[in-house]
């Protein structure tokens, strides 16, 4: 059965909503996780369960993270953090993130802080995609 | 627990929070009780089992409301009871920063749903004595949340999350004391000078599966018990609930200095293993030693509250459940008929219904509240309400 990207987006969102106790509709697709929806660490924990067993998958480690924005764009970070290159690729690709967070550019500690629900959907999308073919 | 000095501080009670079988709040549980209401029953195990109403909600007391999905129903009860008592002492909202809390409270259920349902896959059993194949098949079915959640120190680190308690935080897991033994061990902590403020009580749910089907093998039960949900046919006096008693607890010139409503002031506390004694003669032992340091006779005591299990014949605690600890006492409440035993939480609960209603009636009183558990371990508190108008 193929799963349609809005498909995703929503079974997405409904398990951030979950994990995080917040409606759907309070939850936008370019959200930092961290700092527009108050993730700490252990939620991180709790919504990756949530989209294995949701999606019956398991996910290594950071690979739905920061592995995940790593794997579109290989060279996003350099030794200080976010490349210019990488800034500018990141913002073609997420037009409704707050970019004005970082007006000193993104440090690889900034990297969490990138997470949306966009991201988890770019990564299911992709494991759905490999596991069809 | 040390022996009174000239030069320690007085203790009062000032605020008072509830959530039992009987009501989700004090109010509702004194309102039940004055019109002679027992809280609703169920069968479990085969036996009649008194739970907090399906409608209570936790979500209103909780300040970060994800911290929700983190709270087993002990914790839950623990965090809307000390809510109820920080605003019942006029207290809500106000930096804590250096308050203590100490809970006392039962086991968790270990969330056995979650459990049953991540062993369902290994029906060989092998997870019973292959510990990395346990690990990988067994404990990556449960929510990575689970141990957060089981962790007996939930209670009071949640209680503290919720009312930004930044002080010494406490727990005490002395089965049926712990509650009584919690409010003992925050009034000494006050008089010593180690706060100023402490929330302070008991916690419990032990209406799980896995917690009754312990207390039938342990033989707790007058029926024995069953397996199936059916009403025994033999009677039984042990009526297991849940939920949670706390208290505020303030150095007294400062809660009179604020104007604080006070229910009571404590004087005396004592908290004794017992060693080679049993129960029974064990908690004597103890009421003596809270008298003695109350400077207190039998005689001063007007009113006895008991957290004592209920159990069937032959447990060391039944003969004092059953006699009076203190024959020449006039009342002695047990609330116990009315919305079950709450177990670690049986004596804050039986300590708050009693405050609240005196408070309800104007009525002054000395009053002892004691407790034994099933090892044994024994606590007694003496407290006295309309305490010296002299601070």
């Amino acid at each position: 059965m193929s799963v349609t990207r809005n498909d995703l987006e929503e079974r997405v969102i409904e398990i951030i909503g979950q994990a995080l106790d917040r409606r759907s509709e309070q939850i936008g697709r370019h959200d930092s996780l961290i700092d527009d929806l108050g993730a700490e660490s252990i939620d991180f924990l709790d919504i990756r369960f949530r989209v294995e067993r949701a999606f019956k998958i398991k996910i290594p480690e950071d690979e739905i993270w920061e592995g995940s924005l790593r794997f579109e764009a290989p060279d996003l970070v350099d030794k200080t953090g976010v490349s210019d290159e990488g800034l500018a690729w990141l913002k073609g690709k997420m037009p409704g993130f707050a970019w004005g967070r970082f007006p000193k550019g993104v440090s690889k500690a900034d990297l969490p802080r990138l997470i949306t629900p966009e991201t988890i959907v770019d990564y299911l999308a992709r494991r759905l995609e490999a596991a069809n073919t | 627990m040390v022996e009174a000095q000239s030069n320690e501080r007085r203790v009062a009670i000032t605020g008072l929070g509830l959530v039992s079988a009987l009501g989700t709040d004090l109010a509702g549980n004194l309102a039940s009780m004055s019109r002679g209401e027992r809280a609703q029953v169920q069968y479990c195990c085969g036996t009649p089992v008194a739970a907090v109403a399906a409608s209570f909600d936790p979500t209103p007391y909780f300040r970060v409301p994800k911290s929700l999905k983190l709270a087993d129903r002990k914790t839950r009860f623990a965090v809307a009871a000390a809510t109820m008592a920080q605003a019942d002492a006029g207290i809500y909202g106000r930096q804590l920063d250096d308050a203590a809390v100490i809970l006392g409270v039962g086991g968790s259920d270990m969330l056995l749903d979650q459990l049953s349902r991540a062993l369902a896959p290994d029906p060989e059993r092998r997870s019973a004595s292959d510990v990395p194949f346990f690990a990988d098949r067994v404990m990556t079915g449960l929510t990575p949340l689970w141990l957060l959640i089981t962790l007996p120190n939930m209670a009071s680190a949640h209680v503290a999350i919720q009312l930004g308690a930044g002080g010494p935080n406490n727990t005490i897991m002395t089965d049926c004391i712990a509650g009584a033994q919690a409010i003992g061990e925050a009034y000494d902590l006050i008089r010593g000078n180690g706060a100023d403020l402490a929330v302070c009580g008991g916690s419990d749910s032990a209406v799980s599966f896995l917690s009754l089907e312990g207390c039938r093998q342990a033989g707790l039960f007058d029926s024995g018990g069953t397996a199936g949900d059916e009403e025994p046919s033999e009677v039984t006096s042990f009526i297991p609930s849940e939920g949670a008693g706390i208290l505020v607890l303030e150095d007294m010139p400062t809660a009179v200095h604020r104007g604080a409503r006070i229910y009571a002031e404590i004087v005396s506390y004592s908290c004794r293993a017992g060693g080679a004694h049993n129960g029974t003669a064990n908690l004597m032992l103890t009421i003596e030693d809270a008298l003695r340091r109350a400077g207190w006779s039998e005689g001063d005591v007007h009113v006895t509250c008991r957290a004592v299990i209920p159990a069937r014949s032959g447990w060391p605690a039944e003969q004092a459940a059953t006699r009076p600890a203190m024959p020449s006492v006039r009342t002695v409440l047990d609330y116990s008929q009315a919305a079950g035993f709450a177990f670690a939480a049986s004596g804050a609960i039986g300590l708050v219904l009693l405050l609240g209603s005196l408070e309800a009636n104007e009525t002054r009183a000395n009053i002892m509240l004691n407790s034994v558990g099933i090892s044994g371990q024994a606590a007694a508190l003496c407290l006295r309400t309309f305490p010296d108008a002299e601070i």
